[in-house]
């Protein structure tokens, strides 16, 4: 989106938010609903930081706009994680099905990307983050560890066990 | 070294992180061990399978919000109509269900826009931000729930309960009130709502009536008489039902209000056995899970394994479930994700809140309410420190 554009969501123009909405509106949601154990609310919550930091937003930059807006959303959801951790533990039980008739078939690529979203449910928060940004998102390691206020080192560090764990869970273990 | 550790090597070798020597014995090793070097394949693979994972919108509702938060931000006026700091900024339309699990998003969102905005006409400042139309809730901090059509401006500690007046509404099929609107109203608006307060405040606004706030340790009970109240099918006069005509509200420990009158409860008995005749199965009625309000005998640890086990006894009814909604549809299968919150609620570790996420698959409001409901009434010891457990627990269903 240009300068004008941007000035023009800043105003309140319903047709410019509309189009930032619809143009990043599954950028957000993507990284909400796999980070947040309440996506809808983290979704609302990530486009007022957005729309507030906005202004500082410099689009003549070198930053694109889609890898901003991902930065200050994964902030945000560092935020929001780290606010449930001091309220509360998550606990993910295991996978398991309650008796009933099977029907054992279908194992196609929509099950596949199934298990790879469940694989990366199973990682724990920080090492999820890493792996969704740097990989799905394409965001460069220090624009992540610049949102997370970590060092660049602890972001390879979270890929790397993140990766280990994937692979161990899709089955390249024993 | 272990699994975890050497796979991380894999991955460090991957990015080229390795010295040399760590290079050529990590290789050596992965070249005498099909199983590591299957391994190392499905690493290699994972960026690229990320990479191709489905982009997914966000559902429509949640764009109309996004807006809603912008407009809100960019108004001139944003600092006047902002809410109170805490309050989340969700609205009534998400996919949070609430203690029994039973209404949806799908529903909630025109009918609690519909009882929203009755309550906003008389709603002081800040707009509900939380929506409890039937069940339990316990709220903490800073937010304003509309019970029923009763907002409540929350303060602190507070469990509020909203229940149908005519218990008749609690009985009936969730698909019966569906189909008619005067009576899912009825069930939704006209409610009996009792606000407990543990710590901080409750200022409640019921209807024409003044506000009126309560303190630690006290509770109330309120009836909002609900759009049936007023209706002209129903015959009676309406402060002849509804109390708030006559004062703002009444103390639980006060008589309880008079009944509705025997022709209204036909009318309901006439118009429930009508929808009923219509929506019930074949097969029989849909089992309820369980009995609400009972009490429970063992209270669970809330460790992994404790939950675990609350949710195995509990399987009976979860398979009750399937099987009556297999009957109506056979082809009724996948997977139930549903997430749970545990809170400490007077000693006790109770589920204060169910939903199911996005990773559900079955597509079956009913049936997934179903489940809900039975993980709504798991009980279990108080989690440590005061503080919350949520659970994520995923159900497949197959069919054969």
């Amino acid at each position: 989106m240009t300068r004008d554009a941007l000035d023009r969501v800043l105003s309140g123009d319903q047709t410019s938010q509309r189009e930032l909405i619809r143009g990043y509106g599954a950028l957000v949601w993507s990284l909400c609903r796999r980070l947040d154990p309440e996506p809808e609310d983290a979704y609302q919550e990530c486009w007022e930081k957005v729309v507030k930091g906005l202004r500082r937003f410099d689009p003549d930059g070198s930053a694109k706009l889609s890898t901003w807006i991902a930065v200050v959303t994964n902030r945000h959801l560092v935020d929001r994680h780290r606010s449930r951790s001091s309220r509360g533990v998550e606990v993910e039980l295991d996978r398991w099905s309650p008796p009933s008739p099977r029907v054992d078939e279908r194992f196609d690529r929509t099950e596949r990307i199934a298990d790879l979203e469940r694989a990366l449910a199973d990682l724990p928060e920080p090492q999820r983050r890493a792996v969704i940004l740097h990989y799905l998102r394409d965001l460069p390691l220090d624009a992540i560890a610049d949102s997370e206020e970590v060092a660049v080192g602890t972001i390879k560090s979270r890929l790397h066990r993140a990766r280990a764990r994937l692979t161990e869970i899709l089955g390249g273990g024993p | 070294m272990s699994r975890q550790a050497l796979y991380e090597s894999m991955s460090r070798l991957l990015d080229g992180e390795l010295t040399g020597p760590e290079t050529d014995a990590l290789r050596q090793r992965i070249a005498g061990d099909p199983e590591l070097a299957r391994a190392l394949e499905t690493m290699e693979q994972l960026r690229g399978r990320v990479g191709e994972l489905p982009e997914a919108h966000p559902p429509a509702h949640l764009d109309e919000t996004a807006l809603e938060v912008m407009q809100r931000i960019t108004s001139p006026a944003a600092a006047e109509i902002r809410p109170p700091a805490g309050v989340p900024i969700a609205g009534p339309s998400g996919r949070r269900v609430d203690r029994d699990g039973r209404w949806r998003s799908w529903m909630l969102a025109p009918l609690a826009a519909g009882v929203a905005l009755a309550a906003l006409l008389w709603w002081p400042s800040a707009p509900p931000t939380l929506v409890l139309l039937e069940g339990s809730r316990l709220v903490e901090g800073r937010a304003v729930l509309l019970a029923g059509a009763v907002p409540i401006d929350i303060d602190g500690k507070v469990r509020v309960t909203v229940e149908p007046v005519d218990a008749s509404f609690r009985d009936m099929d969730q698909e019966v009130l569906m189909r008619n609107r005067d009576l899912l109203l009825g069930a939704l608006a006209g409610a009996a709502i009792t606000v407990a307060v543990y710590e901080g405040s409750a200022v409640i606004f019921p209807g024409e009536a003044s506000s009126r706030t309560l303190g630690p340790d006290q509770t109330e009970t309120i009836v909002h008489p609900g759009p049936r109240a007023t209706s002209p099918e129903v015959p009676g006069s309406a402060e002849s039902r509804n109390p708030l005509h006559k004062s703002s509200s009444w103390s639980s420990t006060d008589s309880q209000p008079e009944p509705f009158d025997d022709e209204f409860d036909r009318v309901v008995a006439e118009a429930d056995e009508e929808a009923f005749e219509e929506a019930a199965p074949e097969t029989g009625e849909v089992p309820e899970p369980s009995e609400e309000g009972a009490e429970p005998e063992v209270l669970y640890s809330t460790s992994k394994e404790g939950i675990n086990d609350a949710i195995r006894e509990r399987l009976s009814e979860i398979r009750e479930c399937y099987q009556a909604w297999l009957e109506l549809q056979p082809d009724l299968e996948g997977t139930v994700e549903v997430k749970f919150v545990i809170s400490d609620v007077d000693g006790v570790g109770e589920v204060t809140r169910t939903e199911t996420l996005d990773t559900t698959t079955t597509d079956h409001t009913l049936f997934e309410g179903c489940v809900l409901n039975v993980m709504s009434t798991l009980a279990f010891e108080s989690p440590e420190d005061g503080g919350v457990v949520i659970v994520s627990y995923p159900f497949q269903f197959t069919a054969g």
